[in-house]
């Protein structure tokens, strides 16, 4: 792991070199709304950004997403299956949301690896960024998430004042790292130092006491717990929390069509929609909001541990602060501890 | 407030120990500067309940969940209009219903106050003095004019204190709309635009829609058992998909326009679907413009229960000849 | 000919038509065009008749859809109200698409692009100046590039 330092005013030179070899992806504010999108120009760039509405896995694993297209007009049968080559670079992720590509690697990548975010994976190089203050909802921390740290990103960025703190990663990185002149050597004394005291100061302004050490193995326990009725009594069953979550993955598969040329799409589904589960018979076994409801936390917390080995949920605070009605998951973390089973 | 609290809570154990099932009201929410929905079942549970300027929650829909059961709901001006819809379109049993009416001085913006916070800020306290909301942050004292910082909807407001319910709670409030605004400005800033303009803005708003489908299950308009976007019927019974799951501008638009044109004449005015929508649409535009419409168009026209759109009148205007 | 018939098809297809979604109610306006046809009357042939028993039939959806999948135009015509055959179909046609005609317009369609008539049974010629006119309205106006799903 090399340490480097890029001065403030180096880095829209850097973002600009790089859009000359691969596509940059970064955080934009469009309306107000901060989002990750590719960029033409760095002056669209919000260079330190806060916390985005739309989480960066848009980028790998898009909203809506068109996987082939087929044509059978003259006869012939034409299949184009659209897997997106391209190289990018992803710039601006916070720690929360590069452990969520964690997570997802976890699911997409899993032989069979899925095709499409698999490409988009190995052909982006991420650029993450320290955070600079907590957010009332944050707790990253209560996933071991550091706030200034960079695991999983090829480069990460600090501010510590009048520079980044650039630390080169992976050799993928290193390889970006070696492209771009922007980056002295220099040795600052007591950088560790910085951090850690980083680190601290943000921690405090996050949430504290989410503790959500024993869970996976006491969810089992109270999976029929009156709690998770009386929580869903109040939950509208939109899908605002499954759409803003960084880990969220659920899909549908739709075909349209018209004529003799049609495409598949891969489109964002929400385990919260009434029709999740039906099946084609018409039997839904969770056809109740609050099974929906019990079913998206038991995910989170308990079943994408025991799965992979990585929980579900990485304390960005985006379903906290985006619920109409309040439902929050630090809560039903605190909760859950202390129910009987 | 706090006496409209004190009130609630000994109107709510008194009915909760009378039997009703759930006494629908707000708590306060685990975030700062506002409330939640919150479901008292037992007379211990009202302790909880709180009334303030957070609580803006349109409650009335939750009512479609418990048709067979007894249960009371507190109702602001703006929610009141609901309850009468959902009874007349036959959701609602209203002698099963305890409507507790609130005398309301206008919902604060939260969105609008955070973001006039110094970036960071901790928010250590939140004080409600009546005409000012007070935040108290580590970087000292904000004073937020009540007058200034309600929403949209309350600016406009001729209801804010519910007429025709079974309980009221304390003495009427105040007026809270700016008598000057008119509730249809923004929408005739719109009408005013050519059509490239006007088409330019919509997109513009209705790209960013995630299909989240929050403003429509937060509607109290948007009770229908099976909507005309969901897949209800799976298999070959099928009826036709007039939407899929794809986010694409066409799909985004044929949602909201359509959804807009099914409230039509029944939107009670709460605003909810402005409030919750995660990407800020203002939905209102639309609706408000419906609304507006309906008025000019069939504004002295025989009303039904079911809205203005499932009756007629052979003197209705008529530019089609 | 000193051109091919295919050259000439050719041809005409470069150049851009209006394509007209006519909704006609089975009653009159559909008869109206019939007499229309029977009559000889000449009208463009840009468009395209979808009957339905009456014209309250017509969810807007049905117009939005037709825009947004191909229509430049959309054309909804009826009985004259007051002469329903099912009595007061055409009335609630008239709220409907008296308050979705301005929706339409708000979000950025000019109003050419929508047409509601009443033609009944007898009104042939009435049919296919309608058409004729519609055809010239959106032949000035060009294309409907409004929310086109690209398919």
């Amino acid at each position: 792991m090399e340490s480097k330092l890029l001065k403030k005013d180096k880095l829209p030179s850097f973002l600009e070199r790089l859009m000359e070899s691969s596509l940059l992806v970064a955080p934009v504010r469009e309306d107000g709304l901060l989002i990750y999108r590719p960029v033409s120009s760095v002056s669209e760039i919000e260079l330190n950004p806060g916390r985005s509405v739309l989480p960066p896995k848009d980028w790998f694993f898009q909203q809506t997403e068109a996987i082939c297209r087929y044509n059978t007009a003259g006869g012939q049968l034409l299949l184009e299956e659209l897997v997106t080559e391209k190289n990018a670079v992803l710039y601006g992720l916070h720690p929360c949301d590069i452990r969520s590509l964690a997570v997802l690697d976890a699911v997409f990548l899993a032989e069979p690896a899925d095709r499409y975010y698999a490409a988009r994976r190995k052909n982006t190089a991420l650029i993450g960024m320290s955070c600079t203050a907590g957010r009332p909802e944050c707790f990253c921390t209560a996933f071991g998430i550091s706030p200034v740290g960079g695991e999983g990103a090829d480069i990460h960025l600090t501010d510590i004042g009048a520079a980044y703190l650039v630390e080169v990663l992976t050799p993928k990185g290193k390889e970006l790292a070696a492209k771009y002149q922007e980056f002295s050597e220099e040795k600052v004394a007591g950088l560790e130092e910085v951090k850690k005291a980083r680190k601290e100061a943000i921690a405090a302004q996050c949430s504290v006491g989410v503790d959500q050490g024993v869970l996976p193995a006491k969810m089992a326990g109270v999976f029929d717990h009156p709690y998770w009725e009386e929580l869903s009594r109040r939950c509208l069953g939109c899908g605002i929390c499954t759409y803003v979550c960084p880990t969220c993955h659920c899909f549908d598969i739709t075909d349209v069509n018209s004529g003799s040329e049609g495409e598949r799409l891969r489109c964002w589904d929400s385990c919260l929609f009434r029709d999740y589960t039906l099946h084609t018979s018409g039997h839904n076994p969770r056809h109740e909001l609050y099974q929906r409801l019990r079913n998206r936390f038991f995910h989170k917390i308990k079943y994408n541990y025991d799965r992979y080995g990585i929980e579900g949920c990485v304390g960005c605070g985006r379903c906290v602060a985006l619920c109409p009605v309040n439902i929050d998951i630090r809560e039903v973390i605190a909760t859950v501890r202390g129910l009987s089973e | 407030m706090k006496e409209i609290t004190e009130i609630l809570r000994r109107e709510a154990a008194r009915l909760l120990k009378e039997g009703i099932e759930f006494f629908i009201g707000y708590a306060a929410g685990s975030i700062p500067v506002s409330a939640r929905p919150f479901f008292a079942a037992r007379p211990e549970e009202v302790d909880d309940l709180v009334f303030n300027t957070f609580c803006v929650h349109n409650l009335v829909k939750y009512l479609i969940r418990y048709p067979n059961k007894r249960v009371a709901v507190v109702v602001k001006g703006c929610d009141n209009g609901a309850v009468s819809r959902l009874v007349q379109e036959r959701h609602l049993d209203r002698t099963k219903i305890t409507v507790v009416g609130v005398p309301c001085g206008g919902m604060i913006d939260r969105n609008r106050v955070l973001a006039e916070l110094p970036p960071a800020a901790r928010i250590e306290a939140v004080e409600d003095r009546q005409n000012a909301l007070v935040i108290r942050t580590g970087q000292g004292e904000h004073v937020f004019e009540k007058k200034l910082y309600v929403m949209a909807k309350c600016q406009v407001c001729a209801k804010n204190n519910p007429a025709s319910v079974d309980i009221m709670l304390g003495k009427e409030a105040p007026p809270v709309a700016d008598p000057e605004r008119d509730p249809f400005k923004e929408v005739k800033e719109i009408e005013a635009l050519e059509a490239a303009g006007k088409a330019a803005y919509w997109e513009r708003l209705i790209r960013r829609c995630l299909r989240c489908y929050a403003c429509r299950q937060v509607c109290p308009a948007c009770s229908c058992t099976e909507c005309s976007f969901e897949q209800a019927v799976p298999g070959w019974q099928q009826g036709a998909m007039w939407l899929t799951k794809a986010k694409t501008l066409p799909d985004n638009f044929h949602y909201h326009l359509i959804r807009a044109f099914h409230v039509a004449g029944r939107c009670a005015g709460c605003a909810e679907c402005e409030r919750v929508c995660p990407v800020g649409i203002p939905l209102m535009l639309l609706n408000n413009k419906l609304t507006k419409d309906i008025k000019e168009l069939f504004g002295e026209a025989p009303a039904d229960a079911c809205g203005v759109l499932c009756t007629y009148s052979p003197a209705d205007p008529d530019e089609f000849a | 000919m000193s051109v091919s018939k295919s050259e000439v098809m050719e041809a005409k297809e470069k150049v851009w038509q209006p394509k007209i979604v006519a909704f006609l109610c089975n009653w009159c306006s559909y008869a109206g065009a019939d007499l229309a046809g029977v009559s000889r009357l000449k009208y463009p042939p840009n468009v395209r008749i979808i009957r339905v028993p009456c014209s309250s039939r017509i969810n807007p959806q049905f117009i939005l859809r037709a825009l947004q999948r191909g229509a430049d135009g959309v054309l909804v015509a009826g009985c004259h109200p007051g002469d329903c055959h099912y009595v007061s179909g055409n009335y609630f046609t008239r709220r409907r698409l008296l308050l979705f005609k301005r929706l339409l317009e708000y979000v950025g369609y000019e109003p050419e692009r929508l047409k509601v008539r009443w033609v009944s049974a007898a009104e042939g010629a009435r049919f296919a100046d309608t058409i004729k006119e519609m055809v010239d309205e959106l032949a000035y106006l060009g294309p409907n590039i409004r929310m086109r799903e690209i398919k």
